[in-house]
């Protein structure tokens, strides 16, 4: 399957402070984003995903390794098939909606009707012509979008679109993303905190943890229905084991036997929640266990 | 081409929208409305005084609104963030750089050309004979204007905008008193004065050689090359800075 973006060991270190005090907000991840998928890009706060996108963008540079897009190029020769969504989107308030966006359309000589295409797409038909100002914070992620979406991209690349946003704004921006998405070949990567939504809209996930790379790849690969996650308290502490559903009776069973505590019987569906929640557990008790 | 007239168009858009430029033309306006109150308090001086005024007024507004937005314009989009949703754009950091100083460049030419208007009026209300050349020391207080804002919004990149603004000022200071400083290093018998001299004179622009006010006060002109000699100078001080603030803007991270 062809890629749309490809890092490697990418690494990001901030000298913060008066005298220089190293802080690494990236940890040699790499992982690859395939073509006509939505990827989702998780991460508690404080994780690097904000620093993950600035440094695909070029807004600021690695310390180490490289992101490439489309097969090895860099994103400076293919802006124009990328669209970006900040996560804090920033306009001058005294401009409209319409000029806003008749601005960026002249990079790329966009016509009229696409950029009155995408004011009916993300809703803001009779805002348009308002001081941005005057705009809600979703109204400003959707004419952001709007403008990710002038030149029809390949890839849109959203960071922290849903967040803040009431329920009625997230749902016009996932119909949003989601009709992009189902055009042929076009991918979207996507930042959020936001699960219930990411389970809505992602086939892809990239999972990250204190700058370092969790998990990558297809969720549903990694759900196995038959599988119950077993919590149990031992004389020597909390244990979590799995087990299928043919070995369940035999498990339970030997639990009695060792009189140990039964605390929870969760069954593995198909929640990017559970995996996630899992993933950064495990990962916190290797932190700890490191730290001795 | 057409990247840099798209973004200096929107960023000229942003700067006459900006409430400093509105401040800025009517403090202007009004030194310029003033200076013809003033005349008739002086005794046989009334054109001069009048003129004088007039021109000084002109040169605070601009030289002020220079300082201050060459401090906060493109400081305010890195604060803001603005600045990620425009980078991401077909177009290159140096573009975006030279299309703030090129949108500077025609606030300041409408700006200037409005003061040249109004004191064209003051003028002839004074009944002063040196009409035909009263463009000149608006063309000094112009490149003055703009050398600042370049070295305000240089400034800007790396320390606060209090900080831009207060070294923006000290260059103004510094940069008018040149002459002073070329006469110590002729006449001080002190090698560490002539030595700091030395150093002020090569790194600071000379910003008397743009100050052409007396000359249309007092009607005394020089050659013309000596204009077009001096314009030039002002200009390469611009372009000087403009280069090292591209280079260090290229080189930045916009967490």
């Amino acid at each position: 399957m062809s890629t749309v973006l490809e890092c490697s060991n990418v690494t990001k270190i901030f000298k913060t402070g008066f005298i220089p005090k190293p802080v690494k907000a990236l940890d040699k991840i790499s992982f690859t984003i395939p073509k006509g998928k939505v990827t989702g890009f998780l991460g508690p706060n404080g994780s690097g995903k904000s620093t993950f996108l600035k440094v695909a963008t070029e807004l600021i540079k690695p310390s180490e390794g490289k992101v490439t897009f489309f097969g090895g190029k860099n994103f400076y020769s293919v802006k124009k098939d990328i669209g970006f969504v900040p996560e804090k989107p920033a306009y001058p308030v005294a401009f409209s909606g319409l000029e806003i966006l008749k601005f960026h359309a002249a990079f790329t000589g966009v016509s009229k009707q696409r950029i009155d295409e995408v004011v009916d797409l993300v809703v803001l038909t009779d805002a348009i012509k308002r001081p941005v100002g005057t705009y809600s914070k979703g109204m400003q992620q959707r004419l952001s979008i709007a403008q990710a979406l002038l030149d029809e991209p390949q890839l849109l690349i959203l960071d922290e679109p849903l967040s803040g946003l009431d329920p009625d704004g997230r749902e016009i921006l996932i119909n949003v993303i989601k009709n992009y998405s189902e055009k042929p070949g076009r991918s979207v990567f996507l930042s959020s905190h936001l699960l219930e939504d990411l389970q809505r809209i992602c086939n892809n996930l990239v999972i990250i943890h204190e700058g370092r790379l969790l998990f990558t790849g297809d969720p549903e690969e990694v759900f196995n229905p038959n599988e119950f996650r077993l919590t149990i308290k031992k004389s020597d502490g909390i244990k979590k084991i799995r087990v299928n559903k043919d070995g369940l009776n035999t498990e339970l069973k030997k639990i009695i036997d060792n009189g140990d505590d039964l605390h929870e019987v969760v069954p593995q569906n198909k929640s990017i929640s559970s995996l996630y929640f899992d993933l950064m557990q495990n990962d916190k008790s290797k932190i700890e266990q490191k730290r001795g | 081409m057409s990247t840099i007239i798209n973004l200096s168009k929107f960023f000229f858009k942003d700067l006459i929208h900006r409430r400093i430029f509105v401040v800025a033309a009517v403090v202007g306006l009004a030194f310029i409305v003033l200076s013809m109150l003033l005349g008739p308090l002086s005794f046989n001086e009334e054109k001069r005084l009048a003129i004088n005024f007039s021109l000084a007024g002109s040169q605070i507004s601009l030289i002020f609104l220079a300082v201050l937005v060459g401090s906060s314009f493109l400081k305010s989009d890195i604060e803001s963030k603005a600045i990620h949703g425009i980078l991401t754009r077909p177009l290159s950091r140096p573009q975006y750089y030279v299309s703030k100083l090129a949108s500077f460049f025609m606030c300041l030419l409408l700006l200037s050309f409005l003061m040249w208007l109004a004191f064209l009026l003051t003028a002839l209300m004074v009944g002063f004979d040196g009409i035909s050349v009263s463009m000149l020391p608006f063309l000094g207080i112009f490149i003055e204007a703009l050398l600042l804002f370049s070295f305000a919004m240089f400034l800007s990149l790396f320390t606060s905008s209090f900080l831009a603004i207060g070294a923006s000022f000290s260059l103004f200071l510094v940069g008018h008193w040149i002459p002073t400083f070329e006469y110590l290093i002729r006449n001080s018998s002190q090698s560490v004065i002539k030595l700091i001299g030395t150093i002020i004179v090569w790194v600071v622009p000379n910003l008397e050689s743009f100050n052409w006010k007396s000359h249309l006060t007092y009607n005394e002109w020089l050659p013309v090359e000596t204009y077009a000699q001096f314009s030039a100078y002002g200009l390469i001080w611009v372009l000087c800075i403009t280069f090292f603030g591209i280079f260090i803007f290229t080189k930045q991270d916009f967490a």
